[in-house]
C-alpha cells in the first residue's frame, strides 16, 4: 500500500508516461507477432496489467483522480475492446484470480470494522440502510419503468412483468462496491467520520442486498416466469445463506485468531490458500464468500488483539490485489455495448445517483447525522463493480425472459458507476480533509 | 481434482512441509536447498502415492514456470553480492571459468554416454548433453551460505567459496539461454537468427529492469514497488514463454538489472526475500513430482554426469587448495562444492519444458538427483573443510542468533 508522500517531479512523470508507452508498445508488438498461447497470455496479461495499472494510476494522480481510475483505464485500453492486448479468454481466466482479490479485500474490510465505531454510528447507519433500501430502490425502479419503452427486450411485457423487472433492477441499483471503497481508503489512508460511516454502510450493504434479492426473487418470479407460483423458498435459501455465512465467517475468524496468536508464520501463504480455497468451497455450498470474509475480519478485529497482524499481512498484498482486481474489471468492461446503450445507461445511472442522494439527505435528517456525512456521505454509495455484475448474472440466469439484454444493460450502467464513483468518493475525502493527501 | 483445488492443496502441502520438515530445532539461512521438498514431491507424485498425477502436473505447469522465473528474479537481485558487498570482477570471471570447466566435463561425459547408448542425431545429443551440463555446473550459494551462517564461519576461504558459489550461476544461465534456441521455436510472424533471439532474451530482462527502476523513482513506495516488480517479472516470463525463450534467464537479468541500477536495492531485496519461501516450496514439490524413473538411459547418464561433476568440483576445490587460505582445508575441498539447489532446479524446469518428451524428463530427473547427491555430501564436507581451515567460530552450530529457514537434508542426516 503506497504511503502518501512528496509530490513527484514533472520530469519523473514524463519518464513514467514514456515507460507506459514502452510497456504498451512491447505488449502490442508481442500480441501481433505471436500465435495466441493461453498460458503465456495469462501470465503476460497479469504482468502487463500490473505495470500499466500502476503507471496509469500515477498519471491519473496528477489530475487528482484516484488510483482505481488509473487501473480501470489501463484495463480498458488494454482490454479486448480497444487494443486487444488482453484477450477475452484471458479476462475470463483472470476472473478466477479476482476471487482471491475480493476475498482479501473483504477480509481487510471486515478487519477495519470496529464494533465501537458501529455502535457509535448505529442510528445513522440504520436510517441510511433503511431509506437507501427502500426509497433509492424505488427511484431506480421508477427510472427503469420510465425508460422501458426505449428497451427493445421489454417489448410485449405486461405492466406487472415490467414492475417485476424494475424490482430486480432496483435491487441492482442498491448494490455497492466494497472493493472500490477499500481501494480508495487504501490509497488515501483516510480517517474520520465520513470514512467510518462509509466503511460501516458499504460493508453491511452486502447483507442487505442478499435479503433484498431474495425478497425480489420471491415476489418477481410469479410475474416473470410462466407457471411459477408465489413461494418462500428463495427467502429460506437467503436465510440459509445469511446464517450459514455468518456462522462460517465467525468460525473462520476464530480460527484465524488462533492461528495468528499461536503460529503467525507464513501468513501470506495461508491467506492465498484460504482466499482461493474457501471461495471455491463457499461457492459450491451456496454461501456468500464476501460476507464470510467480512465477518471473519470483524471477528479478528473485535474479539482479539491480532487485527494489526492480519491487516499488516493483507496490506502486504494490498496494492497488487487492487491493481489486478480493477485492471481486470476495466478489461472486462464492454465498451462497444456501452457505446450502443449509452443514452439509456446514462439516464439510469443518473437516476440512481439522484435516488441515492435524495435518500441520503432524508436518512441524514432522520438520524441527525454530522454535517460532513450529510454533505458527502452519498459519494461512496455511487461506485459499483464486481458484486453488481455478479448479481446481474444471477438475475439473468434466473429469469430467461430478461436474459442477456438485461445483463448487458446492467454491465453498461455498472461501467459508468465504476468510473464515476471512485472519483466522487476521492473528491469527497479530499474535500473533508480525511485523506492524508488533503492534510 | 481441478487445477484450482490442486493448487490450493499444493499451497497447503508446501506450508505443512515448511512447518513439519523445517522445524525449529535446526535452521539454515536464506533459501533452503530444498531436497526435502523434492523428496516430498516425489512421494506425492505418480510413482508413490499418485496424488499429483501426470494430468494434474501438466495443468499446474504454468505455476511451475512462473515460480521458477520468480525465484531466479530474486536470485538475480542477490547475484554478485556476498554479505552485501559486491564481488570483484576478477572473482566473478574466475568463478565463471571454473563453472565452465565443470560444465565442460559433464557435457563431454554425457555426450559420450549418449553416443554409446545408441545412434542419435548429433544435435539431439548436443542439446541433451548441453542441458545436463548447464544444470550440473553450479554450486548453490544457499547451501554454502547455510554452512557459513550456521557455524558462524569467517575467513578468506569462507569468503572465496561464497563468492564462487554466488558467481558461478552466470555461465549456466547463459548456456540455458542459448540451448533453448536449439529446440523448435513457437510459431511467430517474424524470423530472426539465434543470436538475435539470444539478445532478445537478455534484452527483455534489461528493458524490464530499466523500466521498473525508472518508474520507482527516487523515493520508494512499497506497494508500488511490489506491483512493478511483480508486473515486470510476470511480463518477462510471459513474453519469454510466448516467444519460446528462456524466461528464467530474462527474469534473472531483470533481477540483476534492478540490483545494479536501483538505489533501493536493500529495500527491494527485503521485499522479494519474503516471497521466496511461499514460491519455492510448491516449485520444488512439483519438480520432485515430475521425476521419472522409466528411462533406461537414466542410470548411465546420471552416473556419467555425477562422476564428471564430482571431478569438476574436485578440480575447483584443488585450485582453492593450492591457495594459501585453502591449504589447511585439504585437497578434497571440492566435495563441499557439490550442493546444487534452487537455480539448478529452476533451470532444469525451464529446459525440460523446451526440450520436451523423454529427454526433458531425463534432464529434470538428473537435476533432482544431482541436488539430492550434493545435499548428502556437500554441506557436511564443507563444514569439515572450514573447520580444518580454522574458520568456524561455532563448530557445534550453536549460534546465539540462529538463522531462519529449514535445514539441508545433509545436515539433518549428519546430525
Amino acid at each position: 500500500m503506497s504511503a502518501v508522500s512528496t509530490p513527484k517531479s514533472l520530469a519523473l512523470r514524463g519518464v513514467q508516461a514514456m515507460a507506459l508507452c514502452a510497456v504498451f508498445a512491447m505488449a502490442f508488438a508481442t500480441s501481433r507477432m505471436l500465435v495466441h498461447a493461453p498460458a503465456a497470455a495469462t501470465v503476460t496479461a497479469v504482468g502487463f496489467l500490473l505495470l500499466a495499472g500502476v503507471l496509469a494510476s500515477e498519471l491519473c494522480e496528477m489530475i487528482g483522480l484516484p488510483h482505481l481510475s488509473g487501473y480501470l483505464l489501463a484495463g480498458m485500453v488494454a482490454g479486448p475492446h480497444v487494443l486487444h492486448l488482453v484477450h477475452h479468454d484471458t479476462v475470463e481466466t483472470l476472473t478466477k484470480v479476482n476471487k482471491l482479490a475480493l476475498s482479501l479485500i473483504a477480509l481487510a474490510g471486515g478487519a477495519e470494522l470496529r464494533l465501537e465505531d458501529l455502535k457509535h454510528g448505529m442510528r445513522g447507519l440504520a436510517y441510511a440502510t433503511l431509506v437507501q433500501s427502500t426509497l433509492a430502490l424505488v427511484c431506480c425502479m421508477g427510472a427503469f419503468f420510465l425508460v422501458a419503452p426505449y428497451l427493445p427486450f421489454l417489448n410485449g411485457f405486461s405492466v406487472p412483468a415490467l414492475l417485476g423487472a424494475a424490482g430486480l433492477w432496483g435491487v441492482l441499483g442498491v448494490t455497492r462496491s466494497p472493493a472500490a471503497l477499500l481501494g480508495i481508503l487504501s490509497q488515501t489512508r483516510a480517517q474520520g467520520p465520513l470514512t467510518r460511516f462509509s466503511l460501516a454502510f458499504i460493508m453491511s450493504s452486502d447483507v442487505v442486498v442478499i435479503v433484498l434479492l431474495a425478497v425480489a426473487f420471491t415476489f418477481v418470479r410469479p410475474l416473470l416466469v410462466p407457471g411459477a407460483t408465489f413461494a418462500l423458498s428463495d427467502l429460506v435459501a437467503a436465510g440459509h445463506e445469511l446464517l450459514g455465512s455468518v456462522a462460517i465467517g465467525t468460525t473462520f475468524g476464530l480460527i484465524l485468531v488462533v492461528y495468528l496468536k499461536l503460529v503467525g508464520r507464513g501468513l501470506l501463504l495461508v491467506l492465498v490458500a484460504l482466499g482461493f480455497g474457501l471461495s471455491e468451497v463457499l461457492g459450491y455450498l451456496h454461501f456468500d464468500p464476501l460476507l464470510v470474509f467480512i465477518i471473519g475480519g470483524m471477528v479478528v478485529q473485535n474479539l482479539s488483539k491480532q487485527a494489526d497482524k492480519l491487516l499488516h499481512a493483507v496490506e502486504e498484498t494490498g496494492s497488487v490485489v487492487y491493481v489486478v482486481f480493477f485492471a481486470t474489471a476495466g478489461a472486462h468492461l464492454d465498451l462497444p455495448l456501452l457505446a450502443r446503450l449509452w443514452p439509456v445507461a446514462v439516464a439510469l445511472a443518473a437516476a440512481r445517483v439522484l435516488g441515492t442522494y435524495v435518500s441520503h439527505v432524508i436518512s441524514c435528517r432522520l438520524a441527525n447525522d454530522e454535517p460532513v456525512i450529510v454533505k458527502f456521505g452519498w459519494t461512496p454509495m455511487v461506485s459499483q463493480a464486481g458484486l453488481a455484475l455478479g448479481l446481474a448474472g444471477v438475475v439473468s440466469a434466473a429469469f430467461p425472459a430478461l436474459s442477456l439484454p438485461f445483463q448487458s444493460l446492467a454491465i453498461a450502467v455498472v461501467a459508468i458507476n465504476e468510473m464515476v464513483g471512485p472519483v466522487l468518493f476521492k473528491w469527497a475525502l479530499d474535500r473533508t480533509g480525511e485523506s492524508q493527501g488533503a492534510h | 481434482m481441478n487445477a484450482m483445488t490442486a493448487f490450493i492443496g499444493l499451497l497447503f502441502l508446501a506450508y505443512m512441509g515448511s512447518v513439519v520438515v523445517g522445524g525449529r530445532a535446526v535452521r539454515g539461512y536464506g533459501l533452503p536447498s530444498g531436497s526435502e521438498y523434492l523428496l516430498l514431491g516425489f512421494l506425492l507424485g505418480p510413482y508413490v502415492l499418485g496424488l499429483l498425477n501426470s494430468e494434474l502436473l501438466s495443468t499446474l505447469s504454468p505455476f511451475l514456470h512462473v515460480g521458477a522465473g520468480w525465484l531466479l528474479l530474486v536470485s538475480g537481485m542477490d547475484w554478485g553480492y556476498v554479505e552485501d558487498k559486491p564481488s570483484s570482477l576478477r572473482s566473478v570471471i574466475g568463478s565463471f571459468l571454473l563453472a565452465l570447466i565443470t560444465g565442460g566435463l559433464v557435457f563431454a561425459a554425457v555426450y559420450w554416454v549418449l553416443g554409446e547408448l545408441g545412434p542419435r542425431a548429433a544435435q539431439h545429443r548436443l542439446l541433451l548433453a548441453g542441458s545436463i551440463a548447464a544444470v550440473g555446473m553450479e554450486t548453490t550459494r544457499q547451501a554454502v551460505r547455510w554452512v557459513i551462517e550456521r557455524y558462524d564461519a569467517e575467513g578468506p576461504l569462507s569468503r572465496t567459496i561464497a563468492v564462487l558459489a554466488d558467481a558461478d550461476e552466470l555461465p549456466a544461465l547463459l548456456l540455458v539461454a542459448g540451448l533453448v534456441l536449439l529446440s523448435p521455436m513457437p510459431e511467430t510472424h517474424i524470423h530472426l537468427p539465434p543470436g538475435a533471439w539470444f539478445a532478445i532474451t537478455i534484452g527483455i530482462g534489461v528493458a524490464m529492469g530499466l523500466i521498473s527502476v525508472a518508474l520507482m523513482g527516487p523515493e520508494l513506495h512499497r506497494g508500488e514497488a511490489q506491483c512493478l516488480i511483480l508486473g515486470a517479472g510476470l511480463l518477462c516470463t510471459g513474453l519469454s514463454i510466448a516467444l519460446g525463450l528462456a524466461g528464467v534467464v530474462s527474469s534473472f537479468v531483470l533481477g540483476v538489472t534492478l540490483s545494479r541500477i536501483s538505489p533501493h536495492r536493500p529495500a527491494l531485496l527485503a521485499i522479494l526475500k519474503k516471497t521466496e519461501q511461499p514460491v519455492l516450496l510448491p516449485v520444488l514439490l512439483l519438480a520432485g513430482a515430475l521425476v521419472t524413473l522409466e528411462d533406461r538411459r537414466l542410470l548411465p547418464v546420471l552416473g556419467a554426469a555425477l562422476g564428471a561433476r564430482l571431478l569438476g568440483k574436485l578440480f575447483t576445490g584443488f585450485l582453492l587448495y593450492l591457495r594459501r587460505a585453502g591449504r589447511p582445508a585439504g585437497p578434497l575441498l571440492g566435495i563441499g562444492l557439490l550442493p546444487s539447489g534452487v537455480v539448478t532446479i529452476c533451470l532444469a524446469v525451464a529446459l525440460s519444458r523446451r526440450v520436451g518428451g523423454r529427454d526433458g524428463d531425463l534432464l529434470l530427473t538428473g537435476a533432482v538427483a544431482m541436488t539430492l547427491f550434493g545435499e548428502l555430501l556437500g554441506p557436511v564436507s564443507l563444514r569439515r573443510s572450514l573447520r580444518r581451515a580454522g574458520e568456524l567460530r561455532s563448530p557445534g552450530g550453536t549460534r546465539s542468533d540462529p538463522p531462519t529457514g529449514p535445514a539441508s537434508a545433509g545436515e539433518v542426516l549428519s546430525s
